[in-house]
């Protein structure tokens, strides 16, 4: 039996939005420094976005979901027009994320009070 | 619904197309082949003019002149290499005899050329793709695994076309893989096999009757080491078992050491046992002092590459007291390679090591030779060097349930994880670009928090690990006596892991409870910013219960 290892995908809305700090910290190039992932690139990372909203689609709903990925199709050209970081592209870019992040921490809240709802049932 | 079907008929179309064009471009290369060897089968031995001369690439001396290799290798620095088997390490190169154009003879095993079984290659499972049909001839295709590696094969092709088999060394540049198959977008259960990537290596090598017929020198210069057996004559009677062994085994041949010298160094690495043990030995066999010199400076590099486990990064753990911090090591939790990275060859004889020691555990380990970018610079080479050691360690976990070395290259990993995470979030909110709720501790900290939250489990799937059971992360540890639990970050084995920015101490309620659970941990490592300063980041032992 082969043992390959598995690409990372997201695959909770925490996990999303740990997933999106990244994309703020590491944006306009996504490189990682520790040599540990040398995968990493803009196209792996929004990759590894879009699975992973596609594996929460059901938790995310449909409106918001495709919202979401217009979004990240934005950010990406942003990002693409920036990789000095030095026109503020990357900023605007940066501040996308930080509204797909609201959208995410909105189905977040919703889904907690669901559980605990569940709970007090 | 009829959409759907569409792009389906029009995904296999495309997937035929391409079959097609690949099948197209076989039929071409043996073509190709087949008109190179029809007039000259051995045309790979011919001189050809060194690169650099007006003709360089061109054939030589040809005619019923020729036919003869040059003589004259390039000046390379002397190669003390151990005392040859006249049989096997014959001393110049091939004599093509003079024959007439269009006929030359089979060269048989000529003093500059070794002649091994072909029993000791062994028939590997890979198997390559080769789609023909019809009235073409199906090729036969034997790949061999070459001993000593686990990347570097003997392929032998034989078109049934009278004119025998064709034989070339080729390295694996990328595994075969398994992925899905998707369909719309969707992947299904379906897998399909990519075949291996290949590199043909540049070593004229032919078969005959039994055996295998190549230039060592050529083999070892353009794979880019020795191969105890294959390309040097003799192999250590104690065989290395550790990515270590294998270096010091590797540096040890590359001095002119003796096979005995070999053996009682690997012996002295494995047993653990004084620098002065080995010396006295080797004085004692009238090995002068500049060797002896040599020899140790190479034992005491292999020493500073062995695997480290969590007492190498705190070595203070084994005499500290109960409920107390223990420090990290001097230079804190991080890895240097040293010397092993200063050159390509040396990473490569390490790296070597550690994916035969890989291999010998998990055969069917996914695992990677290196590119040139893995091996460009010191730093490319550290991270190679990182990667492949972190696997190890994944295996022995997954082979054996043993989490000794994942726990240190967790450590180690975090560690540079963290410094990481602290600096982009730094970088971030002094520019203003960080969402900020109470103080620039608080969005410092949580932005660092959710970075290495992020990467963690992308560091494990990587290396096929699984999270549950004995490597977790962010998950519930349980006390049952008092119906609580606590979430540490992240849990190996015995060990609960945290990183934080702010200290915390063995009396913190939070490090209590994580001692309290019921997984009952004997260490709790806490995670912080080197960039805080010296002994940033500590052990905490297990209070007394």
């Amino acid at each position: 039996m082969s043992t390959a290892p598995a690409r990372y995908v997201p695959a909770t809305i925490s996990e999303l939005l740990d997933h999106l700090e990244l994309m703020l910290t590491m944006s306009p190039t996504f490189k990682d420094r520790t040599g540990y992932f040398p995968k990493h690139s803009p196209d792996y990372i929004f990759g590894q976005l879009y699975d992973g909203l596609l594996l929460s689609k059901s938790d995310i709903g449909d409106v918001r979901y495709e919202a979401i990925v217009v979004l990240a199709g934005e950010a990406r050209v942003l990002f693409d027009a920036d990789p000095q970081d030095d026109n503020g592209q990357a900023h605007e870019g940066r501040k996308i994320i930080l509204k797909m992040e609201d959208i995410l921490n909105e189905v977040f809240r919703e889904h907690e009070k669901r559980r605990d709802r569940k709970r007090r049932d | 619904m009829r959409r759907e079907t569409d792009e389906v008929v029009r995904g296999f179309l495309a997937l035929n197309a391409l079959l097609r064009e690949e099948l197209r471009d076989i039929r071409r290369l043996f073509a190709a082949r087949a008109s190179e060897t029809k007039y000259n089968p051995n045309w790979r031995l011919q001189p050809r003019a060194p690169v650099g001369t007006p003709k360089g690439g061109q054939w030589i001396n040809g005619g019923k002149q020729a036919q003869q290799r040059p003589a004259a290798r390039p000046p390379q620095p002397p190669r003390p290499a151990p005392a040859p088997t006249p049989s096997r390490v014959p001393t110049h190169r091939p004599q093509i005899a003079p024959s007439r154009p269009g006929h030359i003879a089979r060269p048989g095993p000529t003093p500059d050329t070794t002649s091994l079984p072909l029993r000791l290659f062994r028939v590997s499972p890979l198997t390559l793709a080769l789609p023909l049909s019809g009235d073409t001839p199906r090729p036969t295709v034997t790949t061999r695994l070459v001993n000593g590696t686990i990347d570097l094969l003997l392929v032998e092709i034989d078109n049934h076309d009278g004119r025998g088999a064709h034989a070339s060394f080729q390295r694996i540049v990328r595994p075969a893989l398994r992925t899905p198959i998707t369909i719309l977008g969707q992947e299904t259960l379906f897998r399909d096999t990519a075949p291996a990537e290949l590199e043909r290596l540049d070593v004229g090598v032919t078969i005959s009757g039994g055996d295998v017929v190549f230039d060592p020198r050529d083999l070892a210069s353009a794979y880019g080491r020795d191969l105890p057996g294959i390309t040097t004559a003799e192999t250590p009677v104690i065989a290395p078992q550790t990515a270590e062994e294998h270096l010091l085994a590797h540096n040890l041949r590359n001095l002119g050491a003796d096979t005995w010298t070999i053996n009682a160094a690997i012996q002295n690495l494995r047993n653990e046992q004084s620098d002065e043990a080995l010396a006295t030995a080797l004085r004692r066999r009238g090995v002068s002092d500049a060797n002896l010199r040599r020899i140790m400076d190479a034992l005491r590099l292999a020493r500073a590459s062995h695997a480290p486990t969590i007492l190498d990064l705190f070595p203070e753990i084994a005499s500290a007291r109960p409920g107390t911090i223990v420090n990290a090591r001097q230079g804190g939790i991080q890895r240097s390679w040293g010397e092993v990275v200063e050159s390509r060859y040396s990473t490569r004889a390490l790296a070597d090591g550690i994916l035969l020691e890989i291999y010998s555990i998990d055969p069917n380990y996914a695992i990677e030779a290196p590119t040139d970018a893995d091996l460009a610079t010191p730093d490319t080479r550290s991270a190679y060097l990182n990667r492949l050691s972190a696997m190890r360690a994944a295996v022995h976990f997954r082979e054996y349930g043993d989490v000794t070395l994942l726990q240190a290259e967790t450590a180690l990993f975090l560690q540079a994880r963290v410094d990481q995470a602290y600096a982009e979030a730094e970088r971030l909110y002094g520019a203003r670009r960080l969402r900020v709720r109470l103080s620039r501790g608080e969005a410092v900290g949580n932005s660092m928090d959710r970075q290495v939250h992020r990467a963690l489990p992308e560091f494990y799937a990587n290396l096929g690990v699984d999270l549950g059971g004995q490597v977790r992360v962010n998950q519930r540890e349980y006390n049952r006596s008092d119906e609580t639990y606590r979430i540490p970050d992240a849990r190996v084995g015995p060990t609960h892991i945290d990183w934080t920015i702010r200290r915390k101490g063995p009396r913190n309620k939070q490090i209590v409870g994580f001692f309290m659970s019921d997984s009952a941990p004997t260490l709790v490592l806490i995670f912080r910013p080197s960039q805080l300063g010296d002994n940033s980041s500590y052990a905490i032992t297990r209070p007394r219960d």
